[in-house]
């Protein structure tokens, strides 16, 4: 039985483990990554930092600074990284805000509408997810879908550090060309 | 928004204190009541309090400038042979203008009462709310038309207890009407002495309600010390978001405000609090029957932790301090909490570190996870302190549907320090919330709380 992403988040929100890594309160997950490696499905969970200043679209972002690596479906835990230890990403302050939320192309959303697309695009993933690991149907319209939701949503900021966390992703669902 | 100021109501790090000694009168209730207290206009302190013929107290008049007219009155007024009140005429004017005194006989001065407005009567109270010998909270009833009615009252507190006030709302009746139709909230978050954080709420129609409101801040996004943004926003039709949003440079040199409109994306951390709309419990008028734990006891240690990002430090202090009765500086505890790698300044506590402080100072704790409310509120009624992580977007900003993150994490720490079941359809958590200026006895209902805390795996500490 594959896990949904839902269930994925949460038993990872809820792990000994990620409590263990001792990331400091306010990082929360970004959306996912989701990768092949060795022949494995892996997904790859990246930890940021939203800082609410009272004003509307005025949320700060900061750089995705953490990520955890489970492999599916086992969920087993694979890595865990501190990018501000990558060479890649020396040049980040990491205490500096990189944007802002809501950026332009969402602000037409309000949180109902925002968690439902959100939630529209976790169902993409699963549909990844079960394609590969249970040879479900997938079509092209799916993977059309799942592109157009995380262009919509990931933070534009934040594009450059998913290009360099993993290249095939970003090219399969987020860059523009 | 409140537009109803309470009067004579000292609220003191969440202290209600009726002020009552036997030298003087107190406790109006209504603006129109009499308010305050004349002040005496006689030499003579000395009191024959209980009528017996003997005078009870002892008064020693001094000439503190040496100008030959005695201006200051040292009294002992129970004539336990302890100075405990000392009278002052600062402008020798033959009136007592302020009074100092030690309500509790400690030793300790801890109220002051002046005449502000220059009418003669005593307007303005100053409590020291923790016996620490420096007045933190303060309340004056101003009736700056002279007209015989209060028309502007002003609460303060110097919450880092460092002489200076750092919180105050200011409530005026513009146009003597009787109703107070301007609020002004003005805050000095970096603690330099400045208020560099104002908003000013009109009520035009007299309904409660705000119809306007402005807010001003002075900020320093680079760093360096110095002022160099000045940020204006305004909501004119009272729908609680901005309409406008203005940002200016001054001209760090001349301290100078220079028109030059900059682009907000350039602006940085613009952080604030929003949240005017929660209530503070308050301890002198609750029914002690429906409220667990002991908030009236906790709200005497909370402080706020300004532009910084120690609530999990801030927390295990107003803990130890509750516990142990000691004072903690905060910075030390920053210091101690840095260098053993608990803490950055940066970045903030990682949960799993939030009870280090406890156990370095022998507070006894116990984290744990997934917990229901029964647990927390079990240990409430236990005795026990409480600290957890939560959501504080959820409490801060909950009920704008345009204000949201994606993070879905804990971000913040506070202290439960009661639940209040006065209304049992509406039960209300109680917390100690450094985040907030006015997170002392910081009431959240109950759902929104447990939306808070979910997010934060429903993690608690318990201390005893």
């Amino acid at each position: 039985m594959v896990p949904s992403i839902e269930q994925i988040k949460n038993n990872l929100k809820k792990s000994n483990f990620l409590l263990d890594c001792r990331l400091p309160m306010g990082y929360s997950q970004g959306l996912p990554i989701l990768s092949i490696k060795n022949g494995c499905l892996c997904i790859t969970f990246p930890y940021l930092k939203y800082q609410t200043t009272g004003e509307v679209d005025k949320t700060l972002v900061y750089p995705i600074r953490y990520a955890v690596t489970l492999e599916l479906p086992t969920e087993k835990i694979i890595g865990y990284e501190d990018y501000e230890y990558r060479d890649a990403f020396k040049n980040i302050d990491f205490d500096k805000p990189v944007g802002l939320f809501r950026h332009k192309a969402i602000q037409q959303y309000d949180e109902n509408q925002y968690n439902e697309i959100r939630k529209e695009l976790m169902g993409e993933y699963d549909k990844v997810i079960q394609s590969i690991l249970e040879n479900a149907d997938y079509t092209v319209s799916d993977e059309k879908r799942m592109r157009k939701l995380l262009q919509l949503l990931v933070e534009p900021s934040l594009l450059p550090m998913y290009q360099v966390i993993d290249i095939d992703f970003y090219k399969k669902y987020l860059s523009k060309g | 928004m409140r537009f109803a100021p309470l009067f004579m109501t000292v609220r003191g790090n969440g202290n209600k204190i009726n002020l009552r000694t036997k030298v003087y009168v107190i406790i109006t209730k209504k603006k129109e009541q009499k308010r305050g207290f004349k002040m005496f206009d006689f030499t003579d302190l000395n009191f024959d309090f209980d009528g017996d013929g003997v005078m009870d107290s002892h008064a020693d008049f001094i000439d503190s400038d040496g100008d030959g007219v005695l201006d200051t009155a040292a009294v002992d007024t129970d004539g336990d042979g302890i100075l405990d009140t000392v009278f002052t005429d600062s402008n020798q004017d033959g009136m007592w203008d302020s009074v100092l005194m030690d309500t509790d006989s400690d030793g300790i001065f801890d109220t002051q009462m002046s005449d502000l407005d220059g009418d003669g009567i005593m307007d303005t109270t100053g409590i020291d709310s923790n016996g620490d010998g420096i007045m933190d909270t303060f309340h004056s009833e101003l009736d700056l038309d002279h007209d015989g009615i209060v028309d502007t009252i002003i609460e303060g507190n110097d919450y880092n207890q460092d002489g200076t006030i750092e919180s105050q709302t200011t409530y005026c009746d513009t146009d003597g009407d009787g109703q107070f139709d301007e609020v002004v909230k003005e805050y000095d978050r970096d603690g330099d002495g400045i208020m560099d954080d104002v908003s000013s709420f009109q009520d035009f129609d007299n309904d409660g309600n705000e119809d306007m409101e402005i807010r001003e801040r002075l900020m320093d996004l680079d760093g360096d010390g110095k002022i160099d943004t000045y940020v204006v926003q305004s909501d004119t039709d009272g729908d609680h978001e901005f309409d406008t949003l203005e940002v200016y440079e001054v001209d760090a040199e001349t301290g100078e405000l220079e028109l030059v409109p900059i682009s907000v994306n350039t602006m940085g951390n613009v952080s604030g609090v929003c949240v005017d709309d929660l209530e503070n419990f308050d301890p002198a008028n609750a029914d002690p029957d429906a409220v667990s734990g002991d908030p009236g006891r906790s709200m005497q240690e909370w402080e706020f932790q300004g532009e910084t990002g120690r609530c999990a430090l801030y927390s295990q202090k107003f803990v130890i301090e509750e516990l142990t009765n000691q004072e903690i500086d905060i910075e030390e505890l920053a210091d101690l909490a840095e260098k053993n790698g608990w803490f950055s300044e940066d970045s903030g506590t990682p949960l799993l570190n939030m009870d280090k402080v406890l156990e370095y100072y022998g507070v006894h704790s116990d984290m744990s996870f997934h917990n229901d409310f029964s647990d927390l509120q079990r240990d409430l009624e236990a005795g026990k302190k409480v600290i957890v992580a939560i959501d504080s977007d959820e409490i801060w900003y909950g009920e704008n549907d345009d204000l949201f993150t994606p993070g879905d994490g804990p971000n913040h720490a506070v202290e439960v320090i009661g639940v209040d079941h006065s209304d049992p359809d509406n039960p209300m958590v109680i917390l100690n919330d450094s985040g907030n200026p006015n997170g002392c006895g910081e009431m959240v209902p109950l759902d929104t709380f447990l939306d808070a805390w979910e997010d934060g795996n429903c993690q608690m500490i318990s201390c005893m």
